[in-house]
């Protein structure tokens, strides 16, 4: 009988993933929120099936539209996510309080501690943030542990903004996704899911896999 | 003064899977003018990085083993340029961490190491954490050819009572251990000790790696000692 298991830990190490979504008023049209959602819940479906992982997928959903952020889906290792409500779109771009919440998420040891897996957090959005969102987006890419962070972005349609997310994105390997329909959110989010699945069963999940976007595949409808 | 010096290590599930080398080094030497033990763990996504941990362990023993003074503030700088050297320079595909220790036969010494993992001490009956706290996440490492930039965890030490020691560990153990019970499992480690052979002790602790009970771990794992046993 072992005489060591009792000072070993007894939860896999965590990899989370924090999904910004955007959900101001201009995302419901063109079929974007209905995109979103369904590369949301696709997403989460994929990490929960994963067999070969070698870290417990945690994932937080914050949408930010109306006046303020909202956590959709709390941080919830994705086996037991039964399923996440629909989206929608309507209001303002507060990405500043989205991303108060991220950061306050991430510098929390007691939600994310130090053995785990460095978290990926995406940011989605088809607009300019507008509220107080340039003190948070200045400590959330410089903070101790949001820094460290790997950051993927994705800009929808030609409003979006290209500069602030092209900051935000850190990932040399994946620079801002920009896209002009609904379509490619889906396959952002593909990518998303791919990127992580292959951390999470690498022997060190840390280690930058980079963001493939999947070609269009022609049985995709919404 | 007797010391023993034991080590293990063995090839994490992932490796296993993938048919892939261990990418973690152990190394021992136990003379009669003292004791040596390091341990280091190649990164993961380089192709070569088990060769640059064996490399490591070794350069670290030849660095050491005729000095019977330790200088260990020093160490990690001087291991570094002799372990990018002995690749010429051409290190990348080679990158690895590496911890170590040395006492002399009075038990006097030094120990160290850079990048991930832990090392654990007894002196004179006092345990503690020579490794600093991590602020970030789990993985995130520093390596042996960064070591000239960046500060590293070193002490001078002396085992003078029965039960003092140094272990050395990677990350695939350090990660997964509670951290409120390290005293509880360095006194295991040595408890055990007492009642082994050498052999015995490294058969002990292969088992004990490669029931390793953590869900999903995967990485390689390591430990080294140097133990005072009376």
């Amino acid at each position: 009988m072992s005489q060591l298991k009792k000072f070993q830990v007894q939860e896999a190490r965590p990899l989370p993933v924090i999904i910004l979504a955007d959900t101001s008023g201009s995302m419901s049209v063109d079929g974007k929120i209905e995109a979103l959602n369904r590369g949301l819940r696709e997403m989460i479906s994929s990490f929960s099936t994963e067999s070969r992982v070698r870290a417990e997928i945690q994932v937080e959903v914050i949408a930010f539209g109306g006046n303020s952020a909202e956590v959709i889906l709390g941080l919830t290792s994705a086996h037991q996510i039964e399923g996440i409500g629909n989206l929608t779109a309507g209001g303002m771009t507060p990405l500043g309080s989205a991303l108060r919440i991220a950061n306050e998420l991430i510098e929390d040891k007691s939600r994310i501690p130090s053995r785990a897996y460095k978290p990926v957090v995406v940011l989605v959005s088809d607009g300019h943030p507008n509220d107080d969102w340039e003190g948070p987006f200045e400590s959330f890419v410089n903070g101790e542990r949001t820094a460290k962070a790997t950051r993927f972005a994705m800009a929808i349609g030609s409003d979006a903004d290209m500069d602030t997310l092209s900051r935000f994105a850190n990932d040399p390997e994946a620079p801002v996704f920009l896209t002009e329909n609904a379509r490619d959110i889906h396959r952002f989010f593909r990518a998303v899911t791919m990127s992580v699945s292959a951390r999470s069963q690498s022997v060190k999940p840390n280690q930058s896999t980079p963001l493939e976007i999947p070609a269009d595949d022609e049985d995709w409808e919404f | 003064m007797r010391f023993q010096v034991v080590g293990a290590s063995v090839k994490g599930p992932a490796h296993e899977q993938d048919c892939q080398p261990n990418q973690d080094a152990v190394g021992l030497a136990n003379n009669s003018k003292g004791c040596f033990a390091a341990v280091a763990d190649g990164l993961g996504s380089r192709k070569l990085s088990h060769l640059g941990s064996q490399r490591a362990v070794k350069i670290a023993h030849n660095i050491l083993k005729n000095r019977s003074i330790v200088d260990a503030s020093a160490m990690p700088a001087r291991l570094s340029r002799a372990w990018r050297h002995s690749f010429k320079n051409d290190f990348n595909d080679y990158e690895t961490t590496c911890l170590w220790a040395k006492v002399n036969a009075s038990g006097k010494g030094g120990v160290g190491q850079v990048g991930d993992g832990l090392v654990l001490l007894r002196q004179s009956g006092r345990f503690s954490v020579l490794t600093t706290q991590k602020d970030s996440f789990g993985n995130q490492t520093t390596t042996l050819s960064q070591t000239e930039s960046l500060t590293s965890d070193t002490a001078d030490i002396q085992l003078t009572l029965p039960g003092d020691g140094v272990l050395l560990m990677t990350d695939g153990i350090s990660d997964d251990l509670i951290p409120e019970q390290l005293e509880a499992f360095f006194d295991t480690i040595y408890n055990h000790q007492k009642r082994c052979s050498k052999r015995r002790m490294k058969r002990w602790l292969q088992a004990e790696l490669k029931n390793w009970s953590t869900p999903r771990h995967g990485d390689d794992k390591t430990i080294a000692s140097i133990l005072k046993m009376d």
